[in-house]
């Protein structure tokens, strides 16, 4: 063994102090299904009818789009949970690999619905797109945050790739309430207010966050 | 042979929960535990290390880098799983780090005049002999953060893991304040040598790196 080798070992038991360990990933991935069905819960409560809800079984386009949020939102949130934990690569990569195909899945379900059905057949009243768009980014700040307290204690080795999927999951869970209880079924709203928020909280967010989480992890 | 393959099988299941129980233990502040299971590992890392970078001299980087990060990272490890492939998952991201490290900086980066300096002074007793004047106050005009490092680095003769640990810094961010310092050294040096006179700027005029 090399004298610097010594010298570093001699160093870190030195620097030694007791730490609390991670909490299980299942526990975590828990934790954030449980902030989101609260968060859900609250805000079909506080409206007098859930459109959304209860348009699920009778719109395909809707089904479809609401189907490949809730991958995309539950698989990035897996692989943002990953991330931070050395060993758990493939959890990571299949949560990944979940959020690209939940994405995919539900824009060429709204691109299908908007040629099938038209742009014009289904308009949607000024200010609804902006409106859903904004409640969807307030929505995903709570589940944002949990999932980056665990990253934060956590031992993140690829800061951007975790930054992302840690967007795109709070993007698409905040995006899925809205989907459920917004009252515009159509497909072009969909694509616009509801599927771009984790694409657009991704884009904008991923090299500040990038950087926050090296930051941190010095 | 089964019987030999079974024995194997239950020698390695052994050494793992040792490491297991070590880890657990460090987890909660026993430095005797913890300083076991670093000297036990460290052969193992050091052989993972080397079967994929053959310069010994990086190699050795490597090692100490993978170390400091098990250490740094030893909240993420669960006793309910195995330690040998979070280790491993450890170090194989120190050698990544390594390569990403290399590629971007590629050749761009030369052999500066302080770092033959520093060669030159490598059997010099930072405790018995005092630096050149130019040179203390040279060091003295850089930055808090590029000074830490060329000193630890170059003065007290710290590896970079070591000195990383001591700035709580990650290596990278450790190695690239001390190219910096080794920068603004050099260009204060020569500055110094051609009769120029050269500002000296407070760490608090001046942009942490």
């Amino acid at each position: 063994m090399s004298d610097s080798a010594n010298r570093l070992i001699d160093s870190l038991v030195d620097d030694l102090e007791p730490v609390t360990p991670l909490p299980r990933l299942r526990s975590a991935y828990a934790v954030i299904l449980a902030v989101w069905a609260t968060m859900l819960g609250v805000v079909l409560w506080s409206q007098e009818s859930s459109i959304g809800a209860r348009s699920l079984m009778s719109d395909r386009v809707y089904f479809c789009s609401f189907l490949g949020l809730m991958v995309a939102a539950f698989g990035a949130t897996m692989s943002a949970l990953a991330a931070g934990i050395p060993g758990r690569d493939r959890l990571e990569t299949l949560g990944s690999v979940l959020a690209l195909a939940g994405l995919g899945l539900a824009a060429i379900a709204c691109l299908f619905g908007m040629r099938a059905m038209g742009v014009a057949a289904t308009p949607t009243p000024a200010g609804a797109d902006m409106m859903c768009f904004e409640e969807s980014v307030w929505l995903s700040i709570l589940p944002a945050g949990v999932i980056l307290t665990f990253l934060v204690r956590g031992w993140v080795s690829h800061p951007f790739r975790a930054a992302g999927v840690a967007l795109i999951a709070s993007g698409g869970l905040g995006a899925l309430i809205v989907h459920l209880s917004c009252g515009f079924l159509g497909p072009k709203h969909l694509l616009m207010s509801h599927l771009s928020v984790p694409i657009a909280l991704a884009l904008l967010g991923i090299y500040p966050l990038a950087l926050l989480i090296q930051r941190i992890r010095r | 042979m089964p019987s030999d393959t079974a024995q194997s099988d239950a020698n390695r299941d052994a050494v793992e929960a040792q490491y297991s129980e070590w880890m657990q233990a460090a987890q909660t502040g026993d430095t005797d535990a913890y300083r076991e299971l670093l000297n036990a590992i460290q052969p193992k890392v050091r052989a993972i290390v080397r079967s994929k970078i053959q310069q010994s001299a990086a190699a050795d980087d490597v090692v100490q880098n993978a170390l400091l990060s098990i250490h740094r990272g030893r909240a993420t490890y669960r006793p309910e799983r195995p330690f040998g492939p979070w280790m491993r998952a450890v170090v194989r991201n120190s050698i990544i780090d390594h390569f990403r490290e290399r590629k971007r900086r590629g050749d761009r980066e030369t052999e500066l005049p302080v770092e033959e300096w520093a060669d030159r002074n490598e059997s010099r007793s930072a405790e018995t002999e005092p630096l050149a004047p130019e040179l203390a106050a040279a060091l003295d005009a850089l930055p808090k953060g590029q000074r830490e490092a060329v000193v630890l680095i170059q003065v007290e003769g710290l590896s970079v893991a070591e000195a990383a640990l001591k700035a709580d810094v990650s290596p990278g961010a450790l190695k690239v304040r001390a190219h910096r310092g080794y920068r603004a050294l050099r260009k204060l040096l020569e500055a110094d040598r051609a009769g120029g006179e050269w500002r000296s700027e407070r760490p608090s005029d001046r942009r942490e790196t």
